[in-house]
């Protein structure tokens, strides 16, 4: 079983960054929508949906590259792991507040906040534990870890 | 070249980057985004309509307004699904779930420089803003958008269509 490890764990590794890297394009080309879909929570004071609309795609970007190459692993699991708990966060209090919005998460258009989206994260925050645990990685560069 | 071997300060680099880098590619794209977002300016006046909407910019309109420019029979675009439109909504808006069938219709019934008013199901909706700045990155750049929406207008008890 623990021969399977690194393989299930590479296969983790390119299904999160593959994630990531598919939901920040979009933001990246269009970031005034993507303020427009965080305006949408209504969470954001002073107008900041701008700054988080430039900014989070490049981080989502970031760490979908580093965890597929293998670069700074755990520092990405954790982010990522730290960003889907934030997203889930949004999500269940729209849900909550009544708020029958698109997710903004980029990935399929249209796709509204929901319990399928609750699990789709939850489902992906526990790939990057697994991640973050493993202690041996596989395919990974050793001098950026 | 050092390895940074500590998790947090590799975090702190990842966050840096990215910062660095979303500011950078902001700073350097043709259309950059300020940082703070403009609230739509919501006027209770014709005059103030003079003003088309261009770049980034569309104007809110309140009740009052949308109920004067209903009479003077503006055109209103409802920017729900059409599930909602079809229980009630402004008489004589259009409303398409899909886009090119909305600007197909659009384009039948009123010109790029014509005013029309976009409006969605209360002020906490996003779609008719959504729908705006779509249909002015289409090229229509006389945009009006009822914040208020179908929650407002059912209130004031104004009236109403049902889909036949």
């Amino acid at each position: 079983m623990n021969k399977i490890y690194p393989y299930f764990n590479v296969l983790l590794r390119f299904i999160i960054g593959g994630v990531f890297i598919w939901a920040c394009h979009d933001k990246i080309i269009d970031p005034s929508k993507f303020a427009r879909e965080i305006s949408n929570y209504h969470v954001m004071p002073f107008g900041l949906e701008n700054t988080v609309a430039i900014i989070l795609p490049w981080l989502e970007l970031f760490i979908g590259i580093g965890i597929i190459a293998g670069i700074y692993i755990n520092a990405n699991a954790l982010l990522s792991g730290f960003l889907l708990i934030l997203f889930n966060i949004l999500v269940f209090q729209a849900m909550v507040r009544g708020f029958n919005i698109e997710c903004g998460c980029g990935l399929k258009e249209g796709q509204m906040v929901g319990y399928g989206k609750l699990f789709e994260n939850f489902s992906l925050l526990l790939g990057c534990i697994f991640v973050f645990k493993t202690k041996e990685h596989f395919f990974y560069f050793k001098k950026f870890n | 070249m050092t390895k940074i071997h500590n998790l947090y300060v590799q975090v702190a680099f990842i966050i840096f980057a990215s910062v660095f880098t979303s500011l950078l590619f902001n700073q350097l794209r043709n259309k950059s985004l300020p940082f703070l977002r403009a609230k739509v300016e919501v006027v209770s006046s014709l005059p103030s309509l003079k003003v088309k909407s261009s770049g980034s910019h569309i104007t809110g309109i309140d009740l009052e307004l949308a109920k004067k420019l209903f009479e003077e029979n503006t055109l209103f675009v409802d920017a729900r699904a059409e599930e909602f439109y079809n229980e009630g909504h402004i008489p004589n808006a259009i409303c398409f779930d899909d886009f090119d069938l909305l600007v197909e219709k659009l384009e039948n019934i009123i010109g790029m420089d014509d005013q029309f008013i976009v409006y969605c199901s209360d002020s906490d909706c996003g779609s008719s803003e959504d729908l705006s700045y779509e249909l002015q990155s289409y090229g229509y750049n006389n945009i009006l958008l009822f914040k208020g929406g179908w929650k407002e207008w059912t209130d004031a008890n104004l009236i109403q269509a049902k889909y036949e």
